[in-house]
């Protein structure tokens, strides 16, 4: 796990978006147990506070659970699972749309642009992927 | 163990290796010393025999053999450089003691003032430390005595020479009396005398540590201002003192006096170890 | 809690903290910048009464700062404070002789992540290796609060990340960590708080993730303010 952050955004907001792109990509699992915050703030090299501070969000969004003294878990909760997508999808568009705006693009081109990249994209991540493994 | 004693015990650490070598450099000086007199006697002896036509037995008649303590008297500079030496070095060492805690880049210093304990403990150690120091080096130089007179009869052979008694020894020489003194009323005098003078040395560089160029001058005020406090019974007019007192009163004057100058001392030490030095 | 209450210090006659007060919480990281010569160091030793302050109060836990505090509370001076001549080991007795807070099984863990052999001797050491040790000697101790002078400077990148990682894990977690830097890339995104010196003044207090949350700043960008507005 290594993330690259940015100094702009809070840190703690930076590891809950990391987590749900974990979910959404599917890299974590529905009731997989999370690890401890002094296990994250390790293999993240954040501060154990700012583990602590993204649990207790995660924990508020609904995003983990934690029963009794058994481990915090992702939620099986469907509904928000399924809702973490959307809401990645929708910040990403939203960041795009925000600086695009300006610009005045017609949307035709637009979208014919950002399939190309997109598909490029996908394309070096399959192959970096591959040769990787 | 408490703090105080595991704190003598490291400035010991630090020093013993110092103290063995002016323990060597003075039993080494002092035995060649000893040696060198005793072929330079039997050979002025030999040539004063010679030139007369007379016979050595006849010299030893006539002017008797050459006590140990008279030896030393003759050897002079010789023999006593290596006392000279170690009251230099310790005398140097009562600055360094402190200074070499604030040397090079890992000033030691910062730790010594965090250690867990009132700061007095690690003046008090340092002050044990020298006193120690300087007991351990005249102690030796005690047992040194008679075994070099050992060794002047044997180099020198009991023709010439003859064994001083310890006491003789002493007593025939005013160095030697002063580091060894007859009485424990001496002692206690000169010894004391000798604690003031290292208390008013460590207030002196605690002053430097604390307000740097200001200090130096504090401390250099500092030494006449007791020099004139403790000749106050002199310095009243009418030479009150050697009139009107006897010998004794104005010697426990003198010793009030003392025990004020060191309380004092003692007291700003403290306070500047505790509240003013600076890293 | 330490509090720093209108400390002002005079070195003769240059004012080198004219008005300083914070605070630094435990379990936080907080972290003084400013440039060289702003009187960083000098706010850390003042907390550890090993530079008498002109005016003002420090307190430990709402305590004035005395000997037993010592136990409680450390500094880790930007140089490491043995003598040369001493051992790695001999470092590590030492500091067992004295502080009923030293953590022996902590020390042996620290030696290892940090790989000091116990029979090098301190002036023989490598920066970084010096570096490593001095953190060892302060880190050992269950102490309550850490103060840390410029813990990077100075050394090879490898091990300012062993370093930084040490930012990360258990050993500082849950005690106070006060650090100087003049420089806070390596550790922007580790610490809590920012005090901001400038000319003797604290010119700004902040929590870091107060400030990326609403004001969508890094803590470069408010220095990039301060010091240039």
């Amino acid at each position: 796990m290594e993330v690259k952050f940015n100094n702009r955004d809070p840190v703690y907001l930076q590891v809950v978006r990391h987590f749900k792109e974990e979910i959404a990509t599917g890299k974590i699992a529905k009731g997989q147990v999370i690890p401890s915050r002094r296990e994250l703030a390790g293999t993240l090299q954040i501060n154990p506070n700012t583990a602590q501070k993204a649990y207790k969000e995660m924990e508020e969004q609904g995003l983990i659970v934690t029963e009794g003294n058994s481990p915090s878990r992702i939620t099986t909760d469907e509904q928000v699972l399924q809702s973490i997508r959307g809401e990645l999808i929708a910040d990403a568009v939203d960041a795009f749309v925000a600086s695009i705006h300006n610009i005045h693009v017609p949307v035709d081109e637009l979208l014919a642009i950002v399939k190309h990249r997109i598909e490029d994209s996908y394309a070096k991540q399959t192959k970096e992927g591959s040769s990787h493994d | 163990m408490n703090r105080y004693l595991k704190l003598v015990h490291w400035e010991i650490m630090r020093f013993w290796k110092l103290l063995a070598a002016l323990a060597i450099v003075t039993i080494v000086l002092q035995c060649v010393g000893i040696i060198y007199e005793t072929q330079r006697y039997t050979s002025q002896v030999e040539d004063q025999v010679q030139m007369n036509n007379s016979t050595i037995t006849a010299f030893v008649q006539q002017n008797g053999k050459l006590s140990f303590s008279e030896a030393l008297e003759r050897a002079g500079l010789s023999f006593f450089a290596s006392i000279a030496l170690c009251i230099g070095g310790l005398a140097l060492y009562v600055f360094f003691i402190w200074y070499k805690e604030w040397f090079g880049k890992n000033m030691f210093i910062y730790r010594l003032l965090m250690i867990p304990t009132a700061r007095r403990n690690i003046y008090f150690a340092k002050l044990t430390a020298i006193l120690l120091f300087v007991l351990s080096l005249v102690a030796l130089q005690l047992v040194l005595l008679p075994l070099e007179n050992g060794l002047y009869l044997l180099v020198g052979g009991d023709v010439l020479f003859k064994s001083s008694s310890i006491v003789d020894l002493i007593a025939g020489n005013r160095i030697l009396m002063f580091l060894i003194p007859p009485t424990f009323a001496d002692f206690v005098i000169y010894y004391g005398f000798g604690a003031i003078v290292v208390l008013i040395a460590f207030t002196a560089v605690l002053l430097e540590r604390s307000y740097k160029l200001r200090g130096v001058l504090a401390a250099i005020l500092y030494l006449p201002a007791v020099a004139v406090f403790m000749m106050i019974p002199f310095l009243i007019p009418g030479n009150v003192t050697e009139t009107y007192l006897y010998p004794a009163e104005s010697f426990g004057i003198e010793i009030a006096l003392g025990v004020i100058v060191t309380a004092f001392t003692v007291w700003l030490g403290l306070h500047l170890i505790t509240k003013k030095v600076t890293v | 809690m330490i509090e720093v209450k209108s400390i002002r210090k005079k070195y003769g006659r240059k004012a080198v903290l004219k008005d300083v007060s914070f605070t630094a919480e435990k379990g936080q990281i907080t972290c003084l910048i400013g440039i060289n010569g702003v009187g960083k160091s000098t706010v850390l030793k003042a907390i550890m009464g090993l530079t008498p302050v002109t005016d003002g109060t420090i307190l430990i836990d709402g305590k004035p700062l005395s000997s037993r505090v010592y136990e409680h509370i450390t500094f880790i001076p930007d140089a490491i404070s043995m003598p040369p001549g001493m051992t790695v080991d001999g470092c590590i007795q030492f500091m067992k002789d004295y502080y009923v807070s030293w953590n022996p099984k902590r020390a042996a863990e620290l030696a290892g992540f940090f790989k000091l052999s116990g029979s090098d001797r301190v002036g023989e050491l490598s920066k970084g290796n010096a570096a490593k040790l001095n953190l060892l000697l302060g880190l050992a101790l269950d102490v309550d609060y850490v103060l840390m002078d410029e813990p990077f400077s100075g050394i090879d990148m490898f091990s300012r990340e062993q370093i930084a990682s040490v930012f990360t894990s258990h050993l500082i977690e849950d005690r106070g960590v006060i650090i100087t830097t003049h420089e806070i890339n390596d550790i922007e995104h580790l610490i809590d708080k920012v005090i901001l010196l400038e000319n003797g003044l604290v010119r700004r207090e902040f929590d870091t993730e107060t400030v990326r949350q609403e004001e969508g700043k890094s803590v470069m960008d408010v220095m990039r303010e301060v010091y240039n507005g």
